[in-house]
């Protein structure tokens, strides 16, 4: 068990990989320093199980993965309790459509916040290999034993996932350039 | 060569190039016709990590907050044992006190004398006993 001065050592080799991965599952930007600290927080209350049987990044994915998913529940909660769900949804791509669509250039903050939505309608999964495929370049092995799951799934998820991505960008960036 | 392919030619070198900073309405309307480019898009982004800036002083923060759940273990530091170390003073000099009573002595210790040794060594005994409780006190607190 590392003591704290060695677990800090620890916070800050990995401290960029938590901060990008988790910025990218949980889709938002909000609360992100918090999360992150609660992903330390349990790496460090878990390191007293952790044998070094697994490499210490995999452990951490895992748990990265875990908050994320707590997050998603919380914020699916916040949203259900929200009166003005409905009302606030969308308002982004409405006050676009009011610009001339035949003039309009698709800047990269547009194509990222098409990203971050089409991401966002993933099932959790499929989200998450993705993410740890593309952006982590994480191996399918190393997927495998993060997510626990055969090898040959991993694979269907990523494909799958790449599939609906690419469609629901495609539906974002049509919407984005249809008049309303 | 149709206008899609040549879209398609330089849309998929820019992306290659890493350049996805904007696109004209053009290119637009082909990224959503078009499934191979629209896949290398959505591939690149995903590459591309989020720019996402470190509170300064994040790591300090975290070791803070271990310290308030877990209060830090004090740092071992080698104690002598007093009490044992006493105990064993004591109980040598008192063998030595013998040896010198038995064997350097002009005679062997008469009657008298020999109580006076046992009271002797009933007194470094205790003095022993005593250190040896205290030395055992001192390493539990």
């Amino acid at each position: 068990m590392p003591t704290p001065a060695e677990f800090e050592e620890i916070v800050r080799q990995h401290q960029s990989m938590v901060f990008r991965t988790l910025a990218r599952l949980v889709c938002s930007r909000e609360h992100l320093e918090d999360l992150a600290q609660e992903v330390f927080l349990r790496l460090y209350r878990a390191m007293g199980n952790f044998r070094g049987d697994a490499e210490l990044s995999t452990y951490l994915y895992r748990i990265i993965l875990n908050v994320a998913r707590d997050e998603w529940k919380r914020q699916r909660r916040e949203q259900s309790n929200r009166s003005l769900s409905d009302e606030e949804a969308g308002w982004e791509d409405r006050l676009a459509s009011h610009l001339p669509n035949a003039e309009r250039v698709a800047s990269g903050r547009e194509l990222r916040d098409h990203l971050k939505r089409a991401l966002a309608e993933l099932t959790p999964v499929e989200r998450e290999v993705l993410i740890l495929f593309h952006q982590e370049e994480c191996t399918y092995q190393q997927i495998a034993a993060i997510l626990n799951l055969p090898l040959g799934t991993v694979r269907t998820h990523l494909h799958r996932g790449r599939q609906k991505l690419r469609e629901k960008m495609q539906e974002r960036m049509d919407l984005w350039m249809t008049p309303k | 060569m149709d206008d899609s392919k040549i879209i398609c030619g330089a849309l998929q070198s820019r992306m290659e190039e890493g350049v996805i900073s904007e696109f004209t309405p053009a290119e637009n309307e082909h990224l959503i016709l078009c499934d191979a480019c629209a896949e290398q898009l959505t591939e690149r982004m995903l590459q591309e990590p989020p720019v996402v800036s470190i509170p300064a002083g994040f790591a300090a923060r975290v070791r803070s907050q271990l310290s308030a759940e877990h209060k830090e273990p004090a740092i071992r530091r080698w104690a002598p044992d007093f009490g044992f170390v006493i105990a064993v003073t004591v109980l040598l000099l008192a063998a030595f006190a013998w040896i010198v009573l038995l064997f350097a002595a002009p005679q062997r210790p008469a009657l008298g004398g020999l109580t006076s040794v046992l009271a002797l060594c009933t007194f470094t005994c205790e003095i022993a006993g005593i250190g040896l409780w205290l030395g055992v006190r001192v390493s539990s607190e």
